[in-house]
């Protein structure tokens, strides 16, 4: 069985980078621009795992996951988070605010598919 | 004698009077006894007489009755007749009676009993059976025969009379014999009464006899004796016999007498002998008559000089007594005056009859007679011969014959000289000046102490117009604690006047309740030591002025012992203002401090409060900040000391006054002031307290520092947080902006490059170049991101346990590609050091920047080398090479972010200059150091010391954090 992929990511360019290997690697991808898009297809759609970016309009990143952790519908789905910062606190407000995983910017394209399924075999 | 023996001849002569008086008494009671037994005996005789008699009267008696009753009868009989019947009607009647009053009468004999009752049975009889019948039948006529009824009558009166004449004899035979018996008793009671009497006189005799003897011829005796002895016969002795007493008075007299003579014969030498002396004692009568006047004049010296105490007068009143008692015409006295001191000379003190003006004002020692006199101590006598003879000495109005210099001396200091003169020749005799060398010794007793007087006096009078004009208070106190001191400047400070303050006890007119224990035990152990380490020693207390306000003090005590009893002298120095100054000198650094070390404001903000209220004794504090919008006062912090407690300051009144007013404000238990910085109120800080003492001068400029000093601290902690957020929202966007494009460049390269043998070589070369570049540029921002944590004193360790050899070995092999690719010899030694606490991934950060760097700089065919090893506790990384070196004169600054040695840039060798700055920064951090040694050309040698013993305490490792990413 297909797995089903969000993705969000404010930066086009980026978003497809992020696409292209997990389409690649057989996975079903959601793909979305800013955070409240995020939510909603989370809610409606209840893809197995979402790779989140922090940086969003609107809503970021870490909302997102605060807000599906607390939907009983999504509250189990795996969440990668991806951020450009470098900053160790935006790793700990990741895990606080319910991410599985953390990839940092940049990131080997190569290695997404990889890290999206070791999410998805720990919340199976 | 003792006297014992006289108690025992004592009673020896009583008991023998006494058994003598006894003895009498026996004998005359025993003589009247024998008499009185007489007497007796011969009364009872008299009573038996009397009662015989009375017997017989009554017989007799009865028997004419007895006769007037047979008359009766027979004469009615023969005449019948009544007339001869009235003797019997008056016997018939007293007859009976008479009958038993013999019967009582006659007890003693028992046949006199028996005829008493015959006769009485007789008459009865006779009556009643015979007369009265036979008259009854006379009267009725019926008698036959008279005559023998006269027969009949005469037979029965016949029978009682021969019982009547029985006992009448007998009766009259017993009286008889009683009345001789009574006078044979009367006989010997007078016999018994003759002797006891002549027996009792003998007896008296014979005592008064014995008694003249026991006692009286002995002391007549002695009287005797004494009588001679009075006649001044001293040999007359008595007889030492006799009774004990009588023996023991004549030894005694004897004594006395033997006493007397040899006394008499002590005297008669004695007397001789005090007759020699009379004469001696007339002499010496006559002699002490001649020093008696001496001694007056001695006396009279003596008291001049008590008289004066003050120096001047005294020296006249000596000089002029001295006059009189040498008979000088004229004088003068020389005398250390008070200010001279001892061996300087004297001063003229006195002169009689010259002019003080001619005299010179002192004499010095050795100057001219009076001066050698002085000088030499010895009494100096001149005689001039000629009258006219003018001695410059004396003034040369004065011709002097005789003159005399007498040092004044006490023990062997000299005090002065006494000058005398006399005009007529006539010379100082030798006593004359022994009388004089005597008196100029007490006078000079009696200067030296005027002197001294004065000297004290003036010492007193110095002594109390330094206490006076002293700019401390001054309290004596006395060992018993009253006050006996207190100048002007003590009733400035402690508000009483010198006339209520002396006299009082000290303790109780300033010391605290609470302190005075302590006082009273200080001054007892100092009492009874004599003395205490706190003496001399300036020391704080309290001390309460009149008002009742408590006021810190330092005082200085002095203890003086004077005539065995100590005065306490005390400075006293009002210390409130320096007390008060030290307060706020202390809040001041207190609040110095906490700015000083404070990590944040938050962490400031209660702190501060403590400062200022801690300090200042303020209880409780509140901190409000000015919201700009919308100017109301907002509860920032509060404060209270540990023990404090009460209600908070509210957001209005006072501290709303102080916004108003831009200045402290305070009512009775309350103090705010605001907080502003270049003119802007940013808060306001209040203080509550039991009691708000107003602020002083000092204390308002206190505040005021405080409130600018606060104020500029918390605005420029917040341009700091604004400048700090500011920074990192540029730090996040620059992160993101920067990494973003990469990310997309980097991670679609490296798709393009998943399969190269895809691409033409050419487009595989270039693409290499692109990829090369995107990552020089991803870790150009990581660096300066680093750095700007660095500077922003981010920097965050995660502490492990580091194997230092395995480090340096990791990093030597990840770059010896690029060594080989230079052909560079490589070398690196690594000894085996314990681990140390340290984060792995930027001490391999280091380790990699200088290895890198060594590479970089070093030409193709150069050397670098690494080497790790201990010293002195310390792990020490060398990374030396052969490269082109860094000038002297660059090397100081080689550690600051984008500097770059000029032979780096004059080579083109790549690189931003950041690498040093951060490789400094986290070795710093491991505390450590970093230091380079170069020479231009010559090569560089980098040394980095990190301790081997530091504890692993910087930050603990948060969960899933890895750092810093700065390149893949």
């Amino acid at each position: 069985m297909t797995a089903t992929v969000l993705i969000a990511e404010d930066d086009e360019d980026i978003l497809d980078l992020v696409r292209f290997p997990l389409e690649r690697a057989g996975f079903a991808v959601l793909a979305c621009r800013d955070g409240e898009t995020a939510l909603r297809l989370g809610v409606d759609e209840r893809p197995d795992a979402a790779v989140l970016d922090v940086q969003m309009p609107r809503i970021d990143g870490l909302e997102v996951t605060r807000r599906l952790r607390a939907d009983t519908g999504t509250r189990d789905m795996a969440i990668l988070i991806l951020t450009a910062s470098v900053r160790e606190q935006e790793v700990v407000r990741a895990f606080e605010a319910g991410a599985d995983d953390f990839l940092r910017k940049p990131f080997r394209p190569q290695e997404l598919p990889e890290r999206v399924r070791v999410v998805l075999s720990s919340r199976s | 004698v003792s006297s014992r023996a006289a108690g025992g001849a004592l009673v020896g002569l009583l008991g023998r009077i006494l058994s003598a008086t006894v003895l009498l008494a026996v004998v005359v009671g025993v003589i009247f006894a024998v008499l009185l037994v007489a007497i007796s005996e011969l009364r009872d005789s008299a009573a038996d007489v009397r009662r015989s008699s009375e017997v017989l009267a009554s017989a007799n008696a009865l028997q004419r009755r007895v006769v007037d009753l047979e008359t009766g009868v027979r004469g009615y009989l023969i005449t019948r007749e009544r007339r001869f019947l009235e003797p019997f009607d008056a016997a018939r009647a007293s007859a009976p009676p008479q009958a038993r009053q013999l019967v009582m009468l006659a007890p003693e004999d028992s046949m006199q009993r028996a005829r008493a009752a015959s006769l009485r049975a007789d008459l009865d009889g006779y009556l009643s059976d015979f007369a009265l019948p036979v008259i009854r039948r006379i009267e009725r006529g019926r008698l036959r025969s008279p005559e023998t009824v006269v027969n009949e009558d005469k037979r029965r009166v016949d029978g009682m009379r021969a019982i009547f004449g029985r006992f009448i004899g007998v009766q009259e035979g017993i009286a008889e014999r009683r009345r001789s018996e009574a006078e044979d008793n009367a006989r010997a009671a007078v016999v018994v009464g003759i002797v006891g009497l002549v027996a009792s006189v003998l007896l008296v005799l014979a005592f008064a006899g014995y008694l003249s003897r026991a006692a009286v011829s002995p002391i007549r005796r002695v009287v005797a004796g004494a009588r001679r002895l009075a006649t001044g016969d001293l040999s007359s002795r008595v007889q030492e016999s006799g009774s004990a007493e009588a023996a023991e008075l004549g030894r005694s007299f004897n004594a006395m007498a033997g006493a007397l003579e040899s006394g008499r014969d002590e005297l008669e030498t004695q007397n001789a002998e005090l007759e020699a002396q009379q004469s001696e004692l007339e002499h010496t009568v006559e002699a002490l008559a001649g020093e008696k006047t001496q001694i007056e004049v001695l006396h009279r010296f003596g008291q001049r000089l008590t008289d004066e105490v003050q120096l001047e007068p005294l020296a006249k009143s000596v000089l002029s007594a001295l006059c009189e008692v040498a008979r000088a015409d004229v004088g003068a006295l020389y005398a250390r005056a008070r200010v001279e001191r001892a061996g300087d000379g004297a001063t003229l003190l006195a002169q009689r009859g010259l002019d003080p003006a001619r005299l010179p004002r002192r004499v010095r020692a050795g100057e001219g007679l009076a001066g050698r006199a002085l000088g030499e101590r010895r009494t100096l006598a001149v005689r001039h011969g000629g009258g006219d003879l003018r001695v410059p000495a004396w003034g040369d109005a004065v011709a002097a014959h005789a003159e005399v210099h007498v040092p004044l001396r006490q023990s062997d200091r000299h005090v002065g000289v006494v000058s005398l003169a006399r005009l007529a020749d006539d010379p100082f005799g030798v006593e004359e000046i022994e009388t004089l060398e005597i008196l100029t010794a007490q006078a000079a007793i009696a200067l030296s102490n005027a002197r001294a007087l004065q000297v004290a006096r003036h010492q007193a009078r110095q002594f109390r117009a330094v206490v006076d004009t002293a700019r401390d208070a001054f309290v004596a106190a006395d060992e018993d604690g009253r006050i006996v001191q207190w100048n002007p400047q003590a009733e400035a400070l402690l508000g009483w006047r010198r006339d209520e303050a002396v006299g009082r006890a000290w303790v109780e007119l300033l010391a605290p309740e609470r302190d005075r224990p302590g006082y009273e035990r200080w001054r007892e152990a100092f009492l009874a030591r004599g003395e205490d380490e706190t003496i001399d020693q300036p020391i704080e207390a309290t001390v309460v002025h009149r008002d009742g306000r408590e006021l810190p003090i330092e005082a200085l005590v002095s203890p003086l012992e004077s005539d065995g009893r100590w005065v306490f002298n005390v400075f006293v120095r009002d210390i409130s203002e320096r007390l008060r100054a030290l307060v706020y000198e202390r809040t001041q650094n207190a609040v110095n401090r906490v700015l000083a070390e404070a990590t944040s404001l938050e962490d400031a903000q209660p702190r501060l409060l403590e400062a200022v209220g801690g300090s200042l004794d303020w209880p409780q504090g509140v901190l409000w900040r000015l919201d700009d919008q919308s100017r109301e006062l907002r509860l920032v912090t509060t404060w209270s000391a540990g023990d404090a407690d009460g209600a908070e300051m509210p957001a209005q009144g006072l501290p709303l006054r102080a916004l108003d007013t831009e200045g402290p404000v305070w009512d009775e238990h309350a103090l705010a002031f605001p907080l502003a910085s270049d003119g802007r109120v940013l808060g306001v800080m209040g203080f509550t307290a039991q009691r708000v003492v107003a602020p002083d001068a000092p204390m308002l400029a206190l505040l005021r520092a405080l409130a600018r000093q606060i104020g500029q601290y918390v605005e420029r902690k917040e341009s700091e947080r604004e400048a700090e957020r500011l920074k990192d929202q540029f730090f996040a966007l620059v992160s993101h902006e920067l990494r973003t494009p990469l990310t997309s460049i980097i991670g679609y390269l490296e798709l393009v490059l998943e399969e190269p043998d895809d691409l033409p070589e050419r487009d595989r070369r270039f693409l290499a170049v692109v990829d090369r570049n995107a990552k020089r540029l991803l870790r150009l921002v990581g660096d300066l991101l680093f750095v700007a944590h660095v500077e922003a004193g981010r920097l965050a360790l995660e502490v492990g346990r580091v194997d230092l050899r395995a480090l340096t070995e990791e990093s030597v092999e990840a770059a010896r590609p690029r060594a080989q690719g230079k052909d560079l010899t490589f070398e690196v030694q690594a000894d085996d050091l314990p681990p140390i606490a340290g984060d792995r991934d930027r001490l391999a950060q280091v380790l990699d920047n200088l290895i890198g760097n060594a590479i970089k700089f070093t030409p193709d065919d150069g050397r670098v080398s690494v080497h790790l090893h201990e010293s002195a506790g310390e792990a020490v990384l060398e990374v030396q090479d052969t490269g082109v070196g860094i000038p002297t004169g660059e090397q100081s600054r080689l550690f600051e972010r984008f500097f770059r040695a000029s032979t780096a840039t004059d080579r083109a060798i790549p690189g931003v200059g950041l690498g040093l700055t951060i490789a400094k920064a986290i070795v710093e951090a491991h505390g450590g150091t970093i230091e380079v040694s170069s020479a231009e050309g010559a090569g560089t040698t980098f040394r980095v010391h990190v301790p081997l013993d530091r504890p692993a305490t910087i930050t603990a490792p948060s969960a899933g954090s890895t750092g810093y990413e700065l390149a893949s």
